[in-house]
């Protein structure tokens, strides 16, 4: 079949269109245009009549629908009621900001503007409607939800669709127009120096793109130069100044011509008629631009409604593009420049295009222009050069895949991974990209009748959640993998569901159905980031509680510490080094109370402050000293850097070896160990002394922050050894709580009992929720809670609700814990 | 509220409850209406399955809000009909009794019609003779409407297509083949020449041998010749007076015996029966449209067809057949037997169009005024520049409401000519669409003409022709209507801008000027084509175009 591939491109006030018959030379591209530039604007007609199409309205005269006019009904234009006709010019605008355009008519309607495009273009290809395949051009910010609305739109209407970035169709044009310049490129290897800008001047908006110009090809094949696009920025995009310029101008006209003064109402329909319904817009790229000073426009509400686009003043646009400079390079290899207004000159003769390369500071020698070096239409024919390549199997653009993220279960630990290719990464426009390694370690709950995967997409503020429905209900937990597909710029990620047993959904594949993708609502009602979805998890045991770094505290403690190393240093008299370190131990401790329920101390937990401090050189001072003159106060005073220097972590261990350790050290142990081994010994030390003679605060207090601030604490330790001493600190709990004392000693126990639930990320049957020890523990929680309400024990807690800590301490242990524990402050 | 003081019937359209008018209630109705105060209830009479159509809705002086609702044509000249409708919030329906305008029933007419067309046995009253003329203008609007709605020629620029039971063509479109009606193909292919060529031989056939039953019947026989009895015969035998079967088959020695007979008279050949009849009248009627076109092929092929139906009604067995009562369900043959089918398809075919045409023809003054819409708007296309005029969408119902295929659904979009006002805006608006037309004058509300041409600047209007077409007029009656009519238009405010225009179907009449010489009645003829020439003449006067 001979299949004729049509490049669309919806940026103007027209709807330009470009053929490339199947074994045609992509030379031989033939660009045409819906309805002519002298007359009104290509505009869409709304349906009035039962089952009526959309269709495109063009010619010499515009249809009566929405004309403006006062008659026939049909013609009304009122910006309460609608209007009967959608002109192309606002399109792009309308699908971007997902309005749907109402029109009141014989009763009122709305209408999807993405079905009334695609509706219209199918209306206009129905003779060929399965022979054809388009390639329409979008904006290069547009994010997958809106290409995926109108993908959906194509495919409602049986039309075959692909969709491309405008600067990506530029680029190809702009290769192709340079042909023999870009070979020569090829074999360049200034990477720096290979780069295209791409400006596209509309009516509607400014918006620059910097692309760069990658050899690209097989291995072994013969390499071609292919534009590549990175993550749109935000930034690349201005209002534009077309309209404003035009609605200055009708707005003008109307109120010489008029003879009374005009209700909203009716300049509304005047203005509209003369923009949409005759010739003045296009009159407008006739005429040379006004690059005078014209006041702010009067009545922006009415310009919004009337082209649906933000604008801006010319005057203000260089501003904008001076902000722009930062961002863009002073040379270029080539720039292309697009768009209606692209060939417009001002009165002084200066061509827009000159204007815009000027103010952005930058130039090229081979700068393309459309409608001056081109014929219009460059666009579409960009588009058309895309499918040709794609047909002949050629490299055709490079993209980069959006960020989208789903949270998997990692060691019991929800995490954040990215389901697609990093932002760094090209992959090839056109072709089908595939995620390595499928996404395993997911399981279906049993009795399940839906999966639901929460996203993180870069397009969302929120964090989102994908409800897919399954064909079959799993009697048991049933695991499930996922393959991750995804064609650049060409809608929706394809996620497919893996039962592991392939029969689950008998041979149906599932996808993740986007359409039921909505926010998620935590508990509270409230959308969440990332972080908050991951507070909101149920979890089976607590995130880490680091200490973080005060800067406050830091500042007051840095003169005391550097006192202190130049007393080290000067070999001063011990009684000076002695007061030195009692003062710095003491800054050293305090809390930063401003950061309270969060635990701050001059050193985070890591060994860092803020500002950064390069603490391996204060020790290595320090040690020194130490291993000269053994100050008493020394470790306790270094304990607080959380230091991870070798020497001293070497000598708390050998001390923990040895079985005889001060409290000093004990303290120091829990605060600086890492290594899991470390931490191991020191636990067991401590389960020796809990045997011979029970244990101190300080004990506790160490045990509880090196489970606490430590990732891997408990991977050394068994199960059964995590459980005696979770048993113990349940029996200190007990004898607290029945004591009335609910201070230091019974927060600490808390702690050491919370935290030790993290040995489940290494043994998933760690402390069952069911089993008699967290019966047991569960229930010592509850009396607590009582008993701290009925006043019999006295929490310590600050501002902090201890009592609603320890329900979440219970919550964790039957593995529903959500959110951070605040008791470690 | 009271009834009987709010609802008046009149036969004129621009004739309000406050005018006492010879024509109001009398049988000299030139055309029907009812006035009823405004209601959202539809308004319902005994002649017609959909309901009246609103044609007119105003305010008067007293802020009381009414609405002229046009009435059917009888079948005689005393025909009444029962008008349902609802006044009240609580929804009560209230019926009255309303004269209805003098007519004839089509059936009847094209019976008397065809007679004098073939035969030329019956003497047809003279009064029938005018209608032959309507017929044949409402059978060519309907045709010229059904050629319309056959073919969709859709484009980049006019578009045309068939959906929800909507038929969308452009005006362009519409005008242009109005105007050329009779340039091309002057003799249309109507139904009638399509079964003439399709089923004429599959039809002979089965008036030739007509599918037969072997029916029992009871007959006196000789006694050697019986060869079946039934109880029944037995039971006549019992009662008979002698010893044995012969002193009972009486002197003539006959019993009461079964005999088997062939028998056309089948559903099926009742079907055919009734598909000669409405054929031929389908011929006669398509033949009278066509009567100066002999020559036609198509003509001639129905001028054939008829005279075959005719012979086949004199010597087919099939016409021994009962006449069809009511409706007819098929039977197997009907369905199934490759002869019959064609011939039942065929029968739905033509019974569909004859339904459709009897439909109209109790609105064929409402057909009348859409033909002569169609007529001007063709005309103001015509005259005018390039404008929205030509890609405006027509909408065209599948089978006529009332007498109209138009849909209200239409809205049709300004024209630009150039006049001795200056360069001004043509547009034509639809009578019940004139409330909400800003540049109709309100005092022209109540007046219910049947459309407006009003020429008009963004602004302003300039000129205005509130157009009545009056398909039957009563000539006696009429003059005194025009003095009524005249005397409206000069209360109104803009009265100087108004250029009355009424158009009657009566080539016998004269056109005359009144309204101080701005108002016009044309008298018009079948075909409109022709007769439009003269009435272009007066709308180019009235609207001031060069």
């Amino acid at each position: 079949m001979n299949r004729s591939i049509i490049g669309v491109s919806a940026d103007s006030l027209s709807l330009q269109m470009a053929r490339n018959e199947d074994n045609s030379d992509s030379t031989s591209v033939r660009s045409t245009q819906l309805g002519c530039s002298k007359y009104f604007p290509t505009s869409i007609l709304l349906p009035r009549f039962p089952g009526e199409p959309y269709r495109f309205d063009e010619g010499t005269q515009p249809h009566s629908r929405g004309s403006g006019l006062a008659w026939p009904p049909e013609a009304i234009a009122d910006p309460d009621y609608g209007v009967g006709r959608l002109p192309l010019g606002m399109v792009i605008g309308k699908i971007e900001s997902g309005q749907r355009v109402k029109w009141h008519g014989e009763e009122e309607r709305r209408f999807s503007v993405s079905d009334a495009l695609t509706s219209s273009i199918a209306q206009l290809l129905s003779d060929n409607l399965f022979e054809d395949e388009l390639i329409f051009v979008i904006p290069n910010h547009w994010g997958e939800t809106l290409q995926q609305e109108l993908l959906d739109s194509f495919q409602m209407n049986h039309l075959r669709c692909r969709l491309l970035w405008r600067p990506i169709a530029a680029g190809l044009e702009w290769i192709n127009h340079y042909q023999k310049d870009v070979e020569s490129l090829t074999s360049s290897t200034d990477a720096k120096s290979r780069r295209l800008l791409s400006v596209h001047v509309g009516y509607d908006q400014l918006e620059v793109t910097e692309l760069e110009l990658v050899a690209w090809g097989a291995p072994k094949a013969i390499k071609c130069v292919v534009p590549g696009r990175r993550r749109p920025k935000n930034s690349g995009r201005i209002p534009g100044f077309g309209y404003r310029r035009a609605f200055q101008r009708i707005a003008e006209e109307i109120r010489q011509q008029s003879v009374r003064s005009l209700t909203k109402h009716e300049r509304f329909a005047r203005i509209w008629n003369r923009a949409w319904c005759s010739s003045a817009l296009n009159d407008l790229l006739e005429q040379p631009l006004l690059n005078v000073s014209t006041s702010e426009s009067s009545d922006l509400e009415l310009e919004s409604i009337l082209f649906h686009a933000k604008q801006m003043d010319l005057q203000s646009i260089p501003e904008h593009l001076l902000r722009l400079q930062q961002l863009v390079e002073r040379s270029y290899t080539g720039i292309v420049i697009t768009g209606d207004l692209a060939k417009q000159n001002f009165d002084d003769s200066r061509s827009v295009w000159r204007w815009i390369t000027d103010s952005l500071a930058t130039t090229s020698k081979r700068i393309l222009v459309e409608g001056i070096d081109v014929e219009p239409g460059l666009l579409p024919r960009g588009a058309c050069r895309f499918a040709d390549r794609l047909k002949k199997d050629l490299p055709t653009y490079l993209d980069t895949l959006p960020k989208m993220e789903m949270v998997i279960s990692e060691r019991g630990k929800p995490t954040w991974i990215n389901l697609l290719e990093s932002d760094q990464k090209w992959v090839d426009g056109g072709k089908l990209w595939e995620r390595p390694q499928m996404i395993q370690g997911l399981s279906v709950a049993a009795n399940s009748i839906d999966l639901k995967l929460a996203v993180a997409h870069e397009e969302f503020e929120f964090v989102r959640e994908v409800v897919t429905d399954l064909p079959n209900h799993p009697e048991t937990a049933e695991n499930v993998a996922l393959s991750v597909q995804m064609l650049p710029a060409q809608g929706k990620a394809r996620i497919e569901i893996h039962p592991e047993r392939k029969d689950f959904f008998g041979g149906e594949r599932i996808f993740l159905d986007w359409r039921k993708m909505t926010n998620f609502v935590s508990e509270q009602g409230q959308t969440v980031d990332k972080q908050g979805y991951l507070n909101s998890l149920p979890r089976i045991f607590p995130e880490l509680l680091p200490r973080i770094a005060s800067k406050n505290k830091w500042r007051k403690a840095i003169g005391s510490v550097n006192q202190l190393r130049a007393a080290m240093e000067s070999n001063a008299p011990a009684n000076q080094v002695h007061s030195n370190l009692k003062r710095a131990r003491e800054l050293l401790r305090e809390k930063d109370q401003g950061l309270y329920p969060q635990d701050a101390t001059a050193f985070d937990s890591e060994g860092k402050c803020t500002p950064a401090y390069d603490l391996n050189s204060f020790m290595e001072v320090a040690w020194n000293y130490f291993l000269e003159h053994r100050p008493n106060a020394f470790i306790r005073a270094i304990a607080y850097t959380h230091t991870d220097y070798p020497d001293f972590i070497e000598y708390l261990v050998q001390k923990i070896e040895s079985g005889f350790v001060t409290e000093d050290e004990v303290m120091a142990a829990g605060k600086c160990l890492r290594e899991p081994e470390h931490v191991a010994s020191f636990v067991r030390l401590a389960m020796k002394k809990y045997d011979a003679s029970g244990l101190s605060t300080t004990w506790w207090k160490a045990l509880s922050e090196v489970i606490r601030f430590r990732e891997n604490a408990t991977f050394e330790l068994s199960s059964v050894e995590c459980t005696y001493l979770v048993q113990w600190a349940g029996k200190v709990f007990e004898t607290n709580r029945k004591n009335g004392y609910g201070r230091e000693m019974f927060r600490l126990v808390c702690l050491v009992i919370v935290y030790l639930l993290r040995r489940r990320a290494f043994d998933d049957n760690f402390l069952e929720p069911e089993s008699q020890l967290a019966e047991w523990i569960k229930s010592e929680f509850r009396r607590a809670r009582r008993d701290a309400k009925s006043g019999r024990l006295r929490l310590m807690g600050g501002s902090v609700d201890l009592s609603e800590q320890l329900q979440l301490i219970i919550d964790y242990i039957d593995r529903q814990g959500k959110g951070q524990l605040l008791i470690g402050g | 509220m009271v009834v009987e003081h709010s609802v008046f019937s009149y036969g004129l359209p621009w004739l309000e409850p406050s005018d006492g008018h010879p024509s109001a209630g009398s049988p000299r109705i030139t055309r029907g209406f009812i006035v009823l105060p405004y209601t959202d209830s539809p308004v319902y009479c005994d002649e017609c399955k959909d309901p009246l159509p609103e044609v007119g809705r105003w305010t008067d002086s007293s802020r009381n809000r009414w609405s002229r609702y046009e009435l059917p044509r009888g079948e005689d000249d005393d025909s009444c009909s029962k008008v349902y409708f609802s006044l009240d919030p609580d929804n009560s329906q209230q019926i009255v009794t309303i004269p209805l305008a003098r007519g004839i029933s089509r059936g009847l007419l094209d019976e008397y019609l065809e007679f004098d067309d073939v035969e030329g046995q019956v003497e047809v009253p003279v009064s029938l003779l005018r209608y032959s003329q309507m017929r044949d203008l409402v059978d060519t609007h309907t045709e010229y409407i059904n050629d319309l709605c056959d073919e969709i020629k859709s484009n980049r620029y006019y578009f045309e297509g068939n959906f929800g039971g909507l038929a969308i063509r452009s005006v362009l479109r519409v005008t242009s083949r109005w105007l050329k009606s009779d340039e091309q193909d002057t003799a249309r292919l109507a139904l009638i020449v399509k079964l003439a060529r399709e089923i004429s031989r599959v039809l002979g056939r089965v008036c030739d041998q007509p599918r037969v039953v072997l029916r029992r019947a009871r007959e006196f026989q000789k006694i050697s010749k019986i060869q079946e009895v039934d109880p029944a015969c037995l039971r006549w035998l019992a009662r008979q007076p002698g010893r044995d079967v012969y002193e009972r088959a009486g002197a003539r020695q006959q019993l009461l015996g079964v005999v088997r007979k062939e028998d056309t008279d089948t559903l099926e050949n009742r079907v055919v029966k009734d598909l000669l009849h409405r054929a031929r009248i389908e011929c006669a009627n398509y033949v009278s449209i066509y009567r100066d076109h002999l020559d036609h092929d198509r003509v001639r092929t129905v001028v054939d067809f008829r005279k075959q139906i005719a012979g086949w009604e004199r010597h087919s067995e099939v016409s021994k057949a009962k006449r069809l009562v009511g409706h007819v369900q098929p039977n197997y043959v009907l369905l199934h037997e490759p002869k019959y089918r064609k011939l039942w398809d065929a029968y739905q075919l033509l019974l569909s169009q004859q339904k459709q045409k009897d439909d109209i023809w109790k609105w064929r003054d409402r057909t009348f005024s859409e033909a002569c819409e169609i007529g001007v708007l063709s005309v103001v296309r015509r005259i005018s520049q390039r404008s929205q005029l030509g890609k405006s969408d027509v909408a065209i119902e599948q089978e006529a409401v009332n007498g109209q295929f138009l849909s209200r659904l239409t809205e049709i979009g300004h024209a630009k000519v150039s006049t001795h006002l200056g360069k001004l805006n043509l547009t034509l608006c639809r009578g019940n669409q004139a409330y909400r037309c800003p540049y109709v004058e309100r005092g022209l509300y109540p007046l219910s003409a049947d459309f407006y041409v009003i020429a008009h600047d963004l602004i302003s209007t300039r000129r205005i022709v509130p157009v009545w077409c009056l398909f039957d007029a009563d000539l006696s009656t009429l003059d005194t209507g025009l003095r009524c009519l005249e005397q409206k238009l000069g209360r109104i405010s803009t009265a100087d801008s108004i250029r009355p225009l009424v158009l009657i179907f009566d080539d016998s009449a004269q056109g005359l000027n009144f309204y101080d010489n701005r108002g016009s009645v044309v008298p018009l003829s079948f075909p409109l084509l022709n007769s439009f020439q003269k009435l272009e003449q007066v709308l180019l006067e009235q609207m001031a175009v060069h």
